[in-house]
């Protein structure tokens, strides 16, 4: 056990999240910066936490004179399991299989049992964070709605650490088998592929079953709550069917008396720890066996042609030649590619098809009759107020891109090559936005594009929206990159840790809404203009603001040519 | 030629490289050894601008490294001690990024991605992703783009880590030829053997201070007793 809990402090130090910066000299320095992110990761997760919480009391306290509020338990405890699947999968494959310190491991006199336990840990101390920011509001808000006991809270507690148990250690025994079964386990990118197009597969249709959940709530209360009647029937034959853990972990919190929710609670901890014992024994033997190899890959010898020396010696300038190189570095990286580019342009098509099915159901007539209503509104490009309402859409799906905030992390351990090239500070900063620009940039295309294709927002408002947005978006992936240089995660095992388990994603998402508010903040003072296209003023301002923001970072860039990449030393 | 004046580099409290002056001259081979952690790698990371230092100059042929870093920094080819870098990229992609990035021109560059490749026996490895190459292969694709647009002063760390016998010996040559055009290698190694044999002059660092800097000759004659480079080593890096 010994040897378990210290290859769990080992791997956690060398892969964790808030460890962004490795350098002895830098590590009094880190040590305060990062727990000034944990603070304020804290407090920006309590910003959707309580909000969430007071939604849920309110929705629990209102349920509950239909004596239905334990439905909402109902429908989460089961969806949470499959969220916990569909959001780990990635990392827990990547954990297990494709870390780069497997084959140390083999070499080392530890037995698989051992590596398999602590690995397990850090995938489920990894899973908490979503634990805590998306279930344990639920369970607070529904434990205040319905004025619980304190013995509510305290089996909650055990609830939500033992939640992630069971659907890990399902992936893990999936995985297993699938990789001793098959030659899948050599084909990396191709599984790579694979696992994201599911989980968006998956994450999809949990969207649409939550976005008809809410349709439901809005068009018809009543039926609403017969239908929730219903479903706590159902479900609850389906959960002792298909998910005995999350029906026990219900019954514990929900059960009939003291008693009783006791048993269930004893079930539903037995019933996991069993589960991941029987997973560990089964996955023991083959484990070894699994990820022996796996660094392997093709042995096929593709000499090169003097032709080919001939065409690929073609010279293009340095800064060039270091954005053609970072897209390659992109785009052949599956985990870097679907976590960068794919997701930035996916995500709007997810929400315009929510909103489609949300406009066609909600509205008589469906989406046509909602355009002119939208015309004759506030809402439009060409007013303020509707400029800056799509400014900050367009800002939030550009937050989406993580290419900027992860480029020199993503370098690893290789990011002093940018420190001893003959190339600028600033060319080699603008070489590294310069995919992040574009796909913000593409993803606004395509938004606006699809606007402009329905007829809900004219070509020209388009436009405007369009070069208004422009320098901002160059703002902020400078900002990005500024994040990303002052505090890299140059220390991964594997490409998912570079992008996945890079708190920098996060502050800049944070960090792109807080400049977005800005921007809404000054479009507000001229939100009562009453001149035609205000819209219009807005945006020349926001360009004008934009463009001073990109001059004064660039000179910053310049001013800092020696010292701007100090951290990565 | 390397021009290092009385460098100092502090990590916190703690003293990495102290007061340290060196001159690399024009053709000449120079080794630079010292046990682990004794401030070599930190050393070539201040002349190659990785890292800053706190007192001190250095110059990369009379061009100041912190004054001028992009003109000093495109007269020196440097192999870093890991050559795990751009591992998505093919062999020859990478090759032409690094002659981009030192605006190597175009005719040349078939030429001597030929001649590199057959020295370091390449040729059939050019066309495959860097990350499915071994070691000692990622070692030599590291050299080649170093030295591809003929610097004049070369900087290596630990280059022989990894390599095999035969591209050993053509680096070790190499480094001759350059040399005796007029032009300066500066690297560093464990093997005492290779600084004995190959290098004109070589420098001891130990706790960050230059314990010895001269000819291998001037070395024999300061330790007449002793019949080895290793036990020289030994005993001037041994705890005082």
């Amino acid at each position: 056990m010994n040897k378990v809990l210290l290859l769990t402090k080992v791997m956690l130090k060398s892969s964790s999240t808030f460890n962004n910066n490795t350098k002895a000299a830098n590590r009094k320095k880190t040590k305060s910066s990062a727990t000034g992110i944990i603070v304020m990761l804290l407090v920006l997760g309590l910003c959707v936490c309580v909000p969430f919480t007071i939604i849920m009391s309110t929705m629990s306290s209102l349920l509950a004179e239909y004596e239905v509020a334990d439905s909402l338990l109902y429908v989460v405890l089961p969806v949470a399991n499959i969220a916990i699947v569909v959001i780990s999968i990635f990392s827990v494959v990547s954990t297990f299989f494709f870390s780069q310190d497997n084959e140390q491991l083999l070499a080392m006199p530890l037995k698989p049992l051992e590596i398999l336990l602590s690995r397990f840990l850090i995938s489920l101390l990894s899973s908490y964070l979503m634990v805590f920011m998306f279930i344990a509001p639920i369970f607070i808000g529904y434990g205040i709605g319905m004025h619980a006991d304190i013995l509510f809270y305290l089996i909650a507690i055990i609830d939500i650490i033992m939640i992630p148990v069971i659907p890990l250690a399902l992936i893990l025994l999936i995985s297993v088998l699938v990789f001793q079964t098959s030659n899948f386990i050599k084909h990396k990118d191709l599984l790579t592929y694979i696992m994201t197009g599911l989980i968006l597969i998956m994450a999809f249709g949990l969207n649409i079953v939550i976005q008809n959940g809410m349709r439901s709530i809005e068009t018809n209360p009543d039926a609403f709550v017969e239908a929730l009647q219903a479903l706590r029937t159902s479900m609850g034959e389906t959960l002792v069917k298909f998910m005995p853990n999350a029906f026990f972990a219900l019954q514990s919190l929900v059960g009939a008396n003291l008693g009783s929710r006791l048993i269930y609670l004893l079930l539903f901890v037995v019933l996991s720890v069993g589960v991941l014992a029987l997973v560990i024994l089964v996955s023991s033997p083959i484990y070894f066996r699994t990820i022996r190899g796996s660094s392997e890959r093709g042995g096929k010898t593709k000499h090169v042609s003097e032709a080919n020396v001939l065409a690929s010696s073609k010279h293009r300038s340095s800064f060039k030649s270091q954005v053609i190189t970072e897209w390659r570095l992109i785009i052949r990286s599956p985990t870097y590619f679907m976590n960068l580019v794919f997701v930035s342009f996916i995500f709007p098509v997810i929400f315009f098809i929510s909103f489609g099915m949300g406009a066609n159901n909600g509205e008589e007539g469906g989406i046509m009759s909602f355009i002119p209503k939208f015309q004759a509104s506030n809402y439009t490009p060409s007013n303020a107020l509707g400029f800056m309402l799509f400014f900050a859409g367009l800002i939030f799906f550009a937050s989406m891109t993580m290419i900027s905030s992860t480029a020199i992390s993503r370098m690893g351990k290789s990011a002093s090559f940018v420190k001893y090239i003959p190339s600028s500070t600033l060319n080699i900063i603008t070489a590294k936005i310069f995919w992040g620009v574009a796909c913000s940039e593409v993803t606004a295309i395509l938004t606006m594009g699809i606007l402009a294709a329905l007829g809900i927002v004219p070509i020209l408002d388009c436009l405007v929206l369009l070069i208004a947005t422009f320098p901002v978006f160059v703002l902020i992936n400078y900002l990005a990159i500024f994040i990303d240089a002052k505090r890299p995660k140059l220390e991964w095992l594997n490409e998912t840790q570079a992008v996945k388990n890079n708190t920098n994603g996060v502050i800049y998402m944070f960090g792109t809404w807080a400049v977005a508010i800005i921007f809404a903040g000054i479009g507000f003072i001229f939100m009562n203009l009453n001149v035609p296209y205000s819209g219009y003023i807005v945006g020349l301002i926001f360009f004008i603001i934009g463009s001073i923001g990109v001059y004064f970072m660039v000179r910053y860039l310049k001013k800092h040519e020696n010292t701007f990449f100090d951290r990565l030393a | 030629m390397i021009k290092i004046e009385n460098i100092t580099k502090k990590y916190g409290d703690k003293i990495a490289v102290d007061h340290l002056s060196l001159e690399i001259r024009d053709g000449e081979i120079f080794g630079f050894i010292g046990p682990n952690g004794a401030g070599k790698t930190t050393t070539i990371k201040m002349i190659t601008g990785i890292t800053g230092y706190d007192e001190g100059e250095i110059t990369l042929n009379n061009i100041d490294i912190t004054k001028h870093p992009v003109e000093a920094k495109k007269t020196f080819g440097f192999v870093p001690d890991s050559p795990d870098m751009f591992l998505r990229l093919k062999g020859i992609e990478y090759l032409n990024f690094i002659a981009d990035i030192y605006e190597v021109p175009e005719d040349v560059r078939p030429e001597r991605f030929k001649s590199f490749a057959e020295k370091f026996d390449m040729q059939d490895h050019l066309n495959e992703d860097l990350q499915s190459y071994s070691h000692g292969m990622r070692q030599k694709i590291i050299l080649m783009g170093a030295l591809i647009h003929e610097p004049k002063i070369w900087i290596l760390d630990e280059p022989m880590t990894g390599l095999d016998p035969k591209s050993s010996y053509a680096l070790k040559e190499m480094m001759h030829e350059h040399a005796s055009k007029g032009n300066s290698v500066f690297f560093s190694t464990h093997v005492l053997e290779v600084a004995e044999k190959l290098c004109d002059r070589i420098g001891i660092i130990n706790h960050g201070k230059l314990v010895y800097c001269g000819t291998m000759d001037e070395l024999d004659k300061m330790f007449p007793n002793e019949s080895s480079l290793e036990k020289i080593f030994l005993e001037m890096t041994s705890g005082e």
